[in-house]
């Protein structure tokens, strides 16, 4: 438990106790406050770490509150089973739901939700919700009889949620959701899969929300479709992005104004409808600010405030050695490869061979088609021919993640590391437990990186790009592809990037393609080079004499007057 | 089975135009719009409050799409103003914003009982096989045929629509090349309005109007802007039409008849299944 647990535990109890005073009422809407913090919570994380739209997420609440109701009428299962059950079924469901998503931006996962909200508003919530002919309501046992016991015991299931969110979210299932939010390709970069990743995701906040309707269901004794219509969900998401609720700070925001706001407008003499539309203006004034909500404010304000001095471990030059990782050690092998975009041949029968510990230069003018072949290589679009092997691998038929599964990692040319991560945790999701801390900071050093428990936010962007580097070697890969590096470095920064690169190859044997305009670079650190024009190879062998053939500068050269 | 074809006509009419609009403004501005039937829906309803006020059908019905424009182009400035750096992402959550606002609006104005809906040609129709097709739903399916075609003619053939395909590739490119792009996408969200105001009021002579039913009709737009993809207008309004059918037709069936309003959803998820079944990466590397 971090920290941060232990100052939530603690302000949850004392807010617990300090409600424990009030009257029956207030202390019925603290516990409705409590429960719409946690659908809040589910809501928001989905939105802030995936970036995932959810627009159906009181009709998870209704499913837990289904199946409370359910169980309560048909079985004698205890409480805590019957809300556990709740959580369990809305999982599927969410997976049914999310799934025709996967592929796609959050927004179209928002218009199946929306979609997947009002129909089962008329397919099943209108239709009663368990025991609603026979005025059944789902009784409390005796311990939590009371209001002030209720309050208590809704405390400790939300608390429950939030730490397990939190450790979900700690570990490297729960990173790999503020990646994808950043990057799907990244992800994907990163040996992770998107699609496991997404739905994990979005099952793990149709479970919180399931358990928030069990809690609901307990609490008012019978859901009433009314509570749960397609708006409800609409007034939830819009909330939970004006709140922040990313943040648990924002949930109990968000909880707090859904319970009390309607109490506010009573006593205001204002119309209930008047709530919505406040949500509605303040959630489109969050998003103009570019997103976080108001508790995402309020903490970068007070991180901003106790701003602490960056670590670095030590200076460069100093960097010692460092024994391998089990790096596989298998030789990349492109034959032929063939890429049309349409009826564009952008990638016209280039062949090339990269073994353990090897530097070879990929270079040639713009759009010749460099970053096109680290993409076929990859997986990211699909060649039209040829073939692409790692050792005795042949990657055609796989996916991109599982391409880097099998030893091939890859960076760039726009840095995508997810600003919310920090150093360590971003490093984590890509080296998949291949290397030690012991090597991870080795790294660290040799690329001049500031201590893993840095946030990314503090590194500027040539960091971060020397930041990417560092979680695909971290991967201890056979192959690494990188692009363009040293884009915008200066002379200086570029040669102690290629020195870098030269003992990472060298100490762990890792075969570097770089694909570099700086041939100052290039000559430093690549033993060969093969230089494209026109998606065909016009030249390939060792460094020197390639660069000095007149083939190369007349093609390459000839286009940028001013390189050496 | 041609029963129930005309009398999904209507529908059909205004879930094309919902859809178009839906594919406009998404090609235009690069924004699903979310709040764009909830536009529809406060001028239809702005039309019926007129018309209880007195006003003929017609000349309400033109004050009503005036409205939709009026609503649309302001939210078109508020994008303009606020969100033009925001990615699609962003854009799409704020409309989500404004349609709980409008929806709220609506509530607040007109309450979520049903209103008697006022046809323009009362009683009138023509005898098709055996079958009556109203003045209504006939003058309904000329305006989506009519709208279609000119949003096509409009996007393909016109130096407009080129302005305004190069503003959705990249307004600031577009912008230094002389494109005004803040007026243009005010107008582009200024029309949708309109015809969102269109597709309502022409809806309304069909069903028992009630505002949050008519602000849903969204879903099935949605459904026939997919089947769209998002970029065609032709099959996005021949699909609004194949959506309302299958509502109706559907309906004869006591069993299934329940789950009707279940169908744009499901319209939804087997389009997604289909179009997406191979895989797609989000931006440029």
């Amino acid at each position: 438990m971090t920290r941060a647990d232990a100052r939530f535990l603690g302000v949850s109890i004392a807010a617990g106790v300090g409600v424990s005073y009030l009257s029956d009422f207030r202390i019925f809407l603290a516990t409705s406050a409590i429960i719409a913090a946690t659908i809040a919570r589910s809501v928001g994380f989905l939105y802030e770490d995936t970036r995932m739209v959810s627009l159906c997420h009181m009709s998870f609440v209704g499913i837990g509150g289904w199946t409370v109701g359910w169980l309560a009428l048909n079985s004698e299962v205890p409480v805590a089973v019957a809300l556990v059950l709740s959580g369990l079924v809305a999982v599927p469901v969410g997976i049914v739901v999310g799934l025709p998503a996967l592929r796609l931006r959050g927004v179209d996962l928002a218009v199946v939700t929306l979609g997947f909200a009002a129909a089962i508003q008329v397919a099943a919530f209108n239709r009663g919700f368990p025991g609603a002919r026979s005025n059944f309501a789902v009784p409390r046992p005796d311990i939590v009889a009371s209001e002030v016991r209720f309050l208590w015991f809704t405390l400790l299931v939300a608390a429950l949620l939030e730490i397990g969110l939190r450790l979900v979210r700690r570990r490297t299932a729960g990173t790999t959701w503020a990646l994808v939010g950043q990057s799907e390709r990244a992800t994907a970069a990163a040996g992770r899969s998107v699609v496991v990743t997404k739905l994990s995701a979005f099952a793990a906040s149709a479970f919180v929300a399931g358990v928030a309707g069990g809690l609901l269901a307990l609490q008012i004794g019978r859901l009433s479709a009314r509570q749960l219509e397609p708006f409800d969900s609409l007034v939830m998401f819009a909330l939970a992005v004006m709140a922040g609720s990313a943040h648990a700070l924002g949930a109990t925001l968000a909880g707090v104004l859904s319970a009390w706001m309607p109490e506010l407008l009573r006593v205001l003499g204002w119309s209930q409808d008047i709530g919505p539309m406040i949500f509605a203006v303040g959630a489109a004034q969050v998003l103009s600010q570019g997103g976080g909500g108001i508790a995402g404010q309020w903490i970068a304000l007070a991180t901003r405030l106790r701003r602490r001095t960056r670590e670095r471990r030590r200076a460069v030059g100093e960097v010692g050695d460092c024994p391998p990782p089990p790096v596989y050690r298998r030789t990349l092998l492109v034959e032929n490869l063939v890429v049309d975009y349409g009826s564009v041949r952008a990638v016209d029968g280039v062949s090339l061979r990269v073994g353990p510990g090897e530097l070879v230069g990929l270079i040639g003018p713009n759009g010749a088609g460099k970053s096109t072949i680290v993409d076929a290589v990859t997986g990211y679009v699909p060649a039209q021919g040829g073939s692409v092997s790692l050792g005795t691998v042949p990657l055609a038929s796989l996916a991109v993640h599982k391409r880097t599964r099998t030893g091939l990692s890859r960076t760039f040319q726009r840095e995508r590391t997810p600003t919310s991560l920090t150093v360590g945790r971003f490093i984590a999701v890509a080296a998949r437990d291949r290397t030690s801390a012991t090597q991870r900071d080795w790294l660290l050093d040799l690329f001049d990186l500031p201590v893993p428990a840095t946030p990314i936010e503090r590194l500027d962007t040539a960091e971060r790009r020397r930041l990417e580097l560092v979680a695909a070697f971290c991967s201890a890969p056979s192959v690494a592809l990188i692009d363009e590096p040293a884009a915008g470095l200066t002379d200086e920064e570029s040669s102690r990037l290629g020195s870098a690169l030269m003992s990472v190859a060298a100490a762990w044997r890792i075969g570097i393609v770089l694909i570099e305009h700086d041939l100052r670079l290039v000559r430093q650190v690549c033993e060969s080079v093969v230089v494209l024009d026109q998606g065909s190879v016009i030249a390939a062998g060792p460094t020197a004499p390639t660069l000095a053939d007149p083939r190369v500068t007349a093609a390459y050269l000839g286009l940028e007057d001013d390189e050496p | 089975m041609i029963r129930s074809l005309a009398a999904s006509l209507s529908s059909g009419a205004a879930y094309a135009l919902f859809g178009v609009c839906i594919v406009l403004v998404y090609r235009m501005t690069g924004t699903l719009n979310f709040a764009l039937t909830a536009v529809g829906a406060l001028s239809a309803f702005a039309m019926l409050a007129l018309v209880e006020g007195g006003a003929a059908v017609a000349s309400a019905s033109v004050v009503a799409v005036a409205l939709g424009g009026a609503i649309g182009a302001l939210m078109g400035s508020v994008f303009a103003t606020w969100f033009r750096d925001s990615d699609r992402l962003t854009r799409s959550t704020v409309t989500i914003a404004v349609l709980l606002g409008l929806l709220a609006t609506g509530f607040r104005i007109f309450g979520d009982k049903p209103r008697a809906s006022r046809p323009f040609f009362p009683g009138r129709f023509e005898e098709l096989g055996g079958v009556r097709i109203t003045y209504d739903t006939i003058m309904a399916v000329v305006f989506a045929l009519a709208i279609t075609a000119a949003a096509s003619l409009v996007l393909h053939r016109t130096r407009l629509g080129v302005r305004l395909r190069a503003m959705a590739e990249d307004s600031t490119t577009a912008e230094l090349t002389g494109v005004p792009v803040g007026a243009l996408t005010v107008a582009v969200w200024g029309v949708s309005g309109s015809i969102a105001a269109l597709g309502a009021i022409l809806v309304g002579p069909s069903r028992p109007a009630a505002f949050a039913p008519l602000v849903f009709l969204l879903l099935p737009g949605f459904a026939a802007g997919l089947a769209g993809r998002f970029s065609r207008v032709w099959p996005t309004s021949a699909t609004g039409f194949v959506v309302a059918f299958v509502e109706t037709y559907s309906g004869r069936f006591t069993g299934i008849s329940r789950y009707r309003g279940a169908i744009p959803f499901l319209f939804i998820l087997v389009l997604l299944l289909w179009q997406r079944r191979s895989e797609v990466w989000d931006d440029a590397r």
